[in-house]
C-alpha cells in the first residue's frame, strides 16, 4: 500500500522534472507518440470530412402509351412521387419526376390532368400544381401559392380551374404559364370537376371550412364564370362520371361518420334533374372512385372489393368484379382508353403498393408497383 | 491500526455501476475486487487529499493542470460488471453544457438520436429500437411522457444534472421496466460543486442566445444548488432548398424555439449516516413547427408547441455498516399545448384548420430500495415502487389514469475475483393484471489475473407496457393492447491499461441480439381511421465499440475516444414475410454509426474536436432506389477553442466554437434542413 502512495508522488516528481535527465526519453516518446496520434487523428479527420455524393437517379426516356400513377405519398412526410407505366411494352418507371427534374413531387400528390402537350399534376399539401411537358416529363410552370388544391380540369385553349378542400374558391389559371387569372367564390369547398359542353359539375365532398352540408354537386356555366345550378345528392359525393346519354353519375359515401347510407345518383346533366337514386345497405358501406368503361355502358367503383354495374340497371345491381383477398387494401380506380381496369393497393400506407391490370373481362393481365399509396390513375394519349 | 468499517465497501459497490473512480496512473492499482479494508482507507484518504489540495492557490501552472485534468477525467466503462452501462464521458458534457441531452447524445455515444433539427423533437433509437424503448430516468424516475412513451431530448439541458449513465439493454432493468434498448439515467448531486458560481453566456448564429447558470451555496451539512438556463434561438438558418423547383436558397422560417428554466436541490445532512434530498426541475419550452422543404409556399401557418413541466423529488437515504436504504417520492407534472392554425392563400385572416390541442399528464412514485452487502461477496438489492399516471387530454374521451406497482430484487455474487454473477428480477403489476416477470441473469470474468480485461455474458427478458395514447387516443386507442415483449443477448468485452503518464487506453466490444414481439404499431383498420396493433416483430442485432486514449504528454493533456456501432433492426412479423418486406432495415435507423470526441488541454487553452458520422437511413420499407427512399449518409464535425483567464479566485473562459465547420449540408429527417456552418461565442465566469 504504502508502495504505491510513494509510486504516485515519484511520478509526480517526474513529471515536474522537466528540465532533468528523463528529458531525451520524453522527448522520443513524445515525438513518436504525437506523430502516431497526429497521423491517425488526421486520417479520421479526413474520413469524417469527406462524404461520397450521391449518385444520381438513372435517366428516363420520353413518355408513350403512358398511363400515370399518382401517388400520394404519407402526409407531411414529402414522399409523393410519380409512376409511369408503358401499356405497350410494360415499361415501368417508379419516381420518373423527380428522376426527370431533381425535385421532390411533394407533399400528398392527388391528381393528374391533361391537355394536348402538357400534364398537370395537383400536389395538395405542397400547395402546388405543376405543368410538366407530356413527352420529356420535365417542368414548365408551377401556380402560385395555394390554399389546399385537389383537381384541375382543362375549360378551354388557355384557362383551367382547380378545386380546394379548404377555401371556398375555384381558382382559375392561365395554362401556358400557371398564373392565376380569377378566383370564383362558390360557398363551398371543391373536389371533383366534370365538364359537359359549358357546364362544370363540382362535386362539395368536404364540410371542412364550411357551415353547409357537404351533399351538393354545384354547377359552374364557364361563360358567365358563375354558378348558375345545384343538386343535392347524398352527404360526402366523392367521385362523379358522364354516360353517353348525358347523364351525371354520382357517387356518395354517406359521410365520415358514416352519418347516411352510401348512395349513388344518376342526374340528367341537362335538366339537373335527378333521375334515380340508389342506397347501398350497409351503413358501413364507404364506396369511392366511381369510373366508367370508355363504351360508357358500365360503372367501375370500390367499396373494399371492386365492382362493376350496368347503367341501364334499375336497382344497385353491382357485382363484384375482383374480389380483394385479406392482405389486399384497394385504393383506387382508372379505366385505360382500352377498357382495361387498372386497381391498385395501398398495402398498409407504408410501402409501395401494387398496380393490377385487369381486362374488361375480369382477367388479370399484369401487374406492377407503384409508389407510396398509389392513387390518382393517368391515362395519356 | 483500526479496521475501516465496511461502509466504504457498501457505498462503492453501490456505485459499481457508475464508478466515478479518478483515472489516475495508478487505477490499475485500485481494482475493486481486491481491495482490502485498509487499501480502501488509504485510498479514499488520499482522494480527499488531492480534492482538497485542489482547492489550493495554484502552484505551478503544470501542477495545477495535472489536478485539474485528474478530476475531469472519469471511467467511461464500468469494467467489471456483467450489465454494459456506461458514463457519458465528463469532458464532452463540459464541453455541451449549454445544450441539451440529445446533442450529447450524438456527440459521444452509441445512442442513435433521430432530431428534427435544433430546436426541433429528438428521440432515440438505442440498438435499434423504438424511440418508447429509451427510457430516460432522472434521479431514479421515468421522465418519460406517459402519453406518448418516449421523451424529447432536446428538452433536457445538460446543465440541469451532474451526470448520464447509458445502461444499455437488459442492464437497464437496474432501475426500470420496457427499456429494451437502454436506459439513460441522469443523476444530480452527484459530484461536489467545483465552483460556487458558474455562468456561462453564449452568443451564435441565427439569433441564438444561450444563459446558464449554476450556483451553489452550503456549510458542512447543508447544501443547496441552483442551476438556471435559458435558451433562445430565431433558428433563421440558410439553406439550399432543393426540395422545389426551381432549386433556390432560402431561410428557415417559422423555427424558433425559447426554453427556460431552473433546477432547484436542498441537500441536508442529518448525521453521517442520513441525508435528506429535495429537488425540482421546472422548465418552460416554446417551439414553432417550419412547414417541410417542399411545402414552403402555403398560406400564413402556424404550428407550434409549448409546454411546461414540473418534476418534484424529495429523497431519504440511510447507510450504515452494510446497508443502504434510500426511500423517495417524487410527483412530475406536464402540460403541453399543440397548436396548428392554417389559413388560405388568398387571406391571411381566413383561418382554416384551427386546432388547440391541451394535454395534462400528471405522474406519482413512491419508491424504497434497500442494498445490503453480506459477507463473502454477496450484495443483495430489492425495491418497491409505486406509481400512478393520470392523463387529461382532450384527445382522450376522458381523463385515464394507470396504476402501477414494481418489485425488483437483485443479487450480485464475486466468486474468487476472477468471476461475477448478477442477476436481477423486475415484477411489475398495472391495474388490469401481472406482467410477466424479467430477469437478468449475467457473468463477468476476469481471465488475467493482473490485467484489467474482463468478459461478460447476459440474457434477459423485458416486457414495455403500451403508452397511454397507444390505449387511449380517440379514435384509434386500443385498450386490448398487451406488453411488447423483449429476449434480449448481450456479450462483450472490456480492457484498459495505463501504459504510462503519457497513454492510457481504455476500450469495449459488444454485441447484442434483441428479439421483440408483440411490437406495438399504428395500422389503418377497416374503418376510416388508424389503430394501434400488437403486430410487430422485431430482431435488433448488432455491435458496439468504443475506444479511448488519454494522457499528458509535457504540458499536454489530451483525450480521444471514439465509438462505432452496427444496428441491425427488421421487422421479421408475419405480415412483414408476406409483404416480402422482411428483412429491411427498419425506418430511420442507420446501419453505421459512428463519433470521435478530442480534446487537448495545454496551459490555460483547450481544443475540442468532435465529429459524427451517420449512415445512410431507410425513410421507407421499399427496397432501396433513390433519394426520398433512402437518405445518404452524413458526418458533421464542430471544433471549439477556449481560453481561461485566472482572476484571483475566479477564472473567466472566452470560448470560441464553430458548428459544421465543413458547411455540410444534411437531412436527418426526409425534407427537414438542417444549418451549415454556424458560430458560437461563450463567456464563463466561474467564481469559487
Amino acid at each position: 500500500m504504502t508502495n504505491k502512495i510513494v509510486n504516485k508522488s515519484s511520478l509526480r516528481e517526474k513529471r515536474s522534472n522537466l528540465n532533468g535527465d528523463g528529458v531525451k526519453h520524453r522527448r522520443d516518446c513524445f515525438g513518436r507518440t504525437s506523430l502516431v496520434m497526429t497521423s491517425l487523428f488526421v486520417g479520421i479527420v479526413l474520413l469524417f470530412s469527406s462524404c461520397k455524393n450521391e449518385e444520381p437517379a438513372p435517366a428516363v426516356g420520353e413518355f408513350q402509351n403512358a398511363v400515370f400513377v399518382v401517388n400520394e405519398g404519407n402526409f407531411t412526410n414529402g414522399n409523393a412521387s410519380l409512376t409511369y407505366f408503358n401499356h405497350q411494352t410494360s415499361e415501368v418507371e417508379q419516381q420518373v419526376f423527380y428522376r426527370k427534374n431533381n425535385a421532390p413531387l411533394g407533399d400528398v400528390a392527388n391528381s393528374i390532368s391533361f391537355d394536348e402537350n402538357s400534364i398537370y399534376i395537383v400536389v395538395n399539401n405542397s400547395h402546388v400544381v405543376y405543368k410538366i411537358n407530356s413527352i420529356t416529363g420535365l417542368y414548365e410552370a408551377k401556380t402560385p401559392e395555394l390554399t389546399s388544391p385537389r383537381n384541375l380540369i382543362i375549360i378551354d385553349e388557355h384557362r383551367a380551374l382547380i378545386s380546394d378542400l379548404y377555401e371556398n374558391n375555384l381558382t382559375v389559371v392561365n395554362t401556358l404559364n400557371m398564373e392565376i387569372i380569377s378566383k370564383i367564390e362558390i360557398g363551398r369547398t371543391s373536389e371533383n370537376l366534370l365538364k359537359l359542353d359549358n357546364e362544370v359539375f363540382i362535386t362539395n365532398w368536404s364540410a371542412y371550412n364550411q357551415e353547409l352540408k357537404n351533399n351538393m354537386v354545384l354547377v359552374l356555366n364557364t361563360l358567365s364564370m358563375e354558378i348558375t345550378d345545384s343538386i343535392q345528392v347524398g352527404v360526402e359525393p366523392n367521385s362523379m362520371v358522364l354516360d353517353n346519354d348525358n347523364n351525371l353519375w354520382v357517387l356518395c359515401s354517406g359521410g365520415f361518420m358514416n352519418e347516411e347510407r352510401a348512395s349513388l345518383w344518376k342526374i340528367d346533366a341537362k335538366t339537373k334533374l335527378v333521375q334515380k337514386r340508389f342506397n347501398f345497405e350497409d351503413i358501413n358501406s364507404s364506396p369511392t372512385k366511381l369510373n366508367i368503361s370508355p363504351s360508357a355502358n358500365t360503372l367501375y367503383f370500390i367499396n373494399k372489393d371492386i365492382f362493376q354495374m350496368d347503367i341501364s340497371g334499375s336497382s344497385l345491381s353491382a357485382i363484384p368484379f375482383v374480389l380483394a383477398s385479406e392482405t389486399n387494401n384497394f385504393y383506387s380506380l382508372g379505366i385505360g382508353f382500352d377498357s382495361d381496369i387498372y386497381i391498385t393497393d395501398a398495402n398498409d400506407y407504408s410501402r409501395n403498393g401494387e398496380v393490377y391490370r385487369y381486362s374488361a373481362s375480369g382477367i388479370i393481365k399484369e401487374q406492377f408497383e407503384g409508389g407510396l399509396i398509389p392513387g390518382a390513375i393517368g391515362f395519356m394519349n | 491500526m483500526r479496521p475501516v468499517p465496511n461502509t466504504y465497501i457498501v457505498i462503492l459497490s453501490e456505485s459499481e455501476r457508475s464508478p466515478n473512480v479518478l483515472t489516475l496512473s495508478q487505477l490499475r492499482f485500485f481494482t475493486l475486487f481486491r481491495m482490502t479494508n485498509l487499501t480502501w482507507l488509504i485510498t479514499s484518504l488520499t482522494l480527499l487529499l488531492l480534492l482538497t489540495s485542489f482547492e489550493s492557490k495554484a502552484q505551478m501552472i503544470f501542477d495545477t493542470l495535472y489536478l485539474d485534468e485528474m478530476e475531469i477525467i472519469s471511467t467511461q466503462f464500468n469494467f467489471s460488471s456483467p450489465a454494459k452501462s456506461q458514463n457519458i464521458d465528463t469532458l464532452t458534457k463540459r464541453e455541451l453544457d449549454h445544450l441539451s441531452l440529445a446533442e450529447l447524445l450524438t456527440a459521444n455515444s452509441t445512442v442513435f438520436v433521430k432530431s428534427y433539427g435544433k430546436g426541433g423533437i429528438a428521440t432515440a433509437a438505442f440498438r435499434g429500437t423504438a424511440a418508447s424503448h429509451t427510457k430516460v430516468l432522472w434521479n431514479g424516475f421515468e421522465i418519460n411522457s406517459p402519453m406518448l412513451g418516449q421523451v424529447d431530448l432536446s428538452l433536457i439541458p445538460n446543465v440541469f444534472y451532474d451526470e448520464a449513465r447509458l445502461d444499455y439493454g437488459g442492464s437497464s432493468l437496474e432501475t426500470t421496466s420496457g427499456a429494451m434498448g437502454g436506459s439513460i439515467n441522469l443523476e444530480s448531486n452527484k459530484s461536489k460543486a467545483r465552483e460556487v458560481l458558474n455562468f456561462t453566456q453564449s452568443i451564435g448564429s441565427f439569433n441564438t442566445y444561450i444563459s446558464a447558470i449554476k450556483l451553489s451555496l452550503g456549510k458542512e451539512r447543508f447544501n443547496s444548488k441552483t442551476s438556471i438556463y435559458l435558451n433562445s434561438s430565431e433558428n433563421s438558418f440558410s439553406y439550399y432548398n432543393n426540395a422545389i423547383i426551381p432549386h433556390e436558397w432560402q431561410k428557415q422560417e417559422n423555427a424558433a424555439f425559447y426554453n427556460g428554466g431552473f433546477t432547484q436541490s436542498f441537500i441536508y445532512k442529518i448525521s453521517n449516516h442520513q441525508s435528506v434530498e429535495i429537488l425540482s426541475w421546472n422548465q418552460w419550452n416554446f417551439r414553432e413547427i417550419p412547414p417541410i422543404m417542399s411545402n414552403q409556399q402555403g398560406g400564413d401557418n402556424e404550428e407550434q408547441q409549448k409546454s411546461f413541466t414540473s418534476r418534484n423529488i424529495l429523497k431519504w437515504k440511510f447507510h450504515k455498516t452494510n446497508t443502504v436504504v434510500e426511500a423517495k417520492a417524487a410527483w412530475f407534472y406536464e402540460d403541453m399545448n399543440y397548436l396548428l392554425k392554417t389559413t388560405t392563400a388568398i387571406n391571411h385572416n381566413d383561418t382554416v384548420t384551427f386546432i388547440n390541442s391541451t394535454n395534462i399528464s400528471n405522474t406519482g412514485f413512491i419508491n424504497a430500495r434497500i442494498t445490503h452487502n453480506l459477507n463473502n461477496g454477496w450484495l443483495v438489492s430489492a425495491e418497491l415502487m409505486f406509481n400512478k399516471n393520470t392523463v387529461n387530454s382532450n384527445n382522450y374521451s376522458e381523463i385515464k389514469t394507470r396504476n402501477s406497482y414494481d418489485l425488483f430484487l437483485k443479487i450480485n455474487k464475486d466468486f474468487a475475483e476472477k468471476l461475477k454473477g448478477e442477476f436481477m428480477l423486475r415484477q411489475k403489476y398495472v391495474d388490469n393484471g401481472i406482467i410477466p416477470p424479467m430477469p437478468f441473469l449475467g457473468f463477468s470474468f476476469k481471465p488475467i489475473k493482473n490485467e484489467d480485461f474482463y468478459l461478460r455474458l447476459s440474457s434477459n427478458l423485458n416486457y414495455n407496457l403500451p403508452s397511454l395514447n397507444d390505449l387511449y387516443w380517440y379514435p384509434g386507442g386500443n385498450h386490448d393492447l398487451i406488453p411488447e415483449e423483449g429476449v434480449q443477448f448481450d456479450a462483450g468485452l472490456n480492457y484498459s491499461k495505463t501504459y504510462s503518464e503519457f497513454i492510457s487506453i481504455s476500450m469495449d466490444l459488444s454485441f447484442y441480439d434483441s428479439y421483440i414481439s408483440n411490437w406495438i404499431q399504428w395500422v389503418p383498420s377497416d374503418n376510416r381511421f388508424w389503430t394501434a396493433r400488437n403486430i410487430g416483430f422485431v430482431h435488433a442485432r448488432g455491435i458496439e465499440s468504443g475506444v479511448s486514449v488519454n494522457g499528458v504528454i509535457d504540458n499536454l493533456f489530451y483525450k480521444i475516444s471514439g465509438q462505432y456501432s452496427f444496428n441491425k433492426s427488421t421487422n421479421e412479423s408475419d405480415e412483414a414475410i408476406e409483404g416480402e418486406y422482411s428483412g429491411r432495415q427498419l425506418i430511420y435507423v442507420p446501419l453505421h454509426s459512428g463519433n470521435i470526441f478530442a480534446f487537448f488541454s495545454i496551459k490555460k487553452y483547450q481544443l475540442n474536436w468532435n465529429s459524427q458520422f451517420t449512415g445512410k437511413r431507410n425513410t421507407s420499407l421499399n427496397e432501396e432506389t433513390h433519394y426520398s427512399n433512402v437518405l445518404p449518409a452524413f458526418s458533421i464535425s464542430n471544433i471549439s477553442l477556449a481560453k481561461a483567464f485566472p482572476i484571483k479566485k475566479s477564472e473567466i473562459e472566452v470560448k470560441f466554437k464553430v458548428n459544421n465547420i465543413f458547411n455540410k449540408s444534411y437531412q436527418a429527417i426526409l425534407w427537414r434542413p438542417m444549418p451549415g456552418r454556424s458560430f458560437e461565442v461563450f463567456f464563463t465566469v466561474k467564481i469559487k
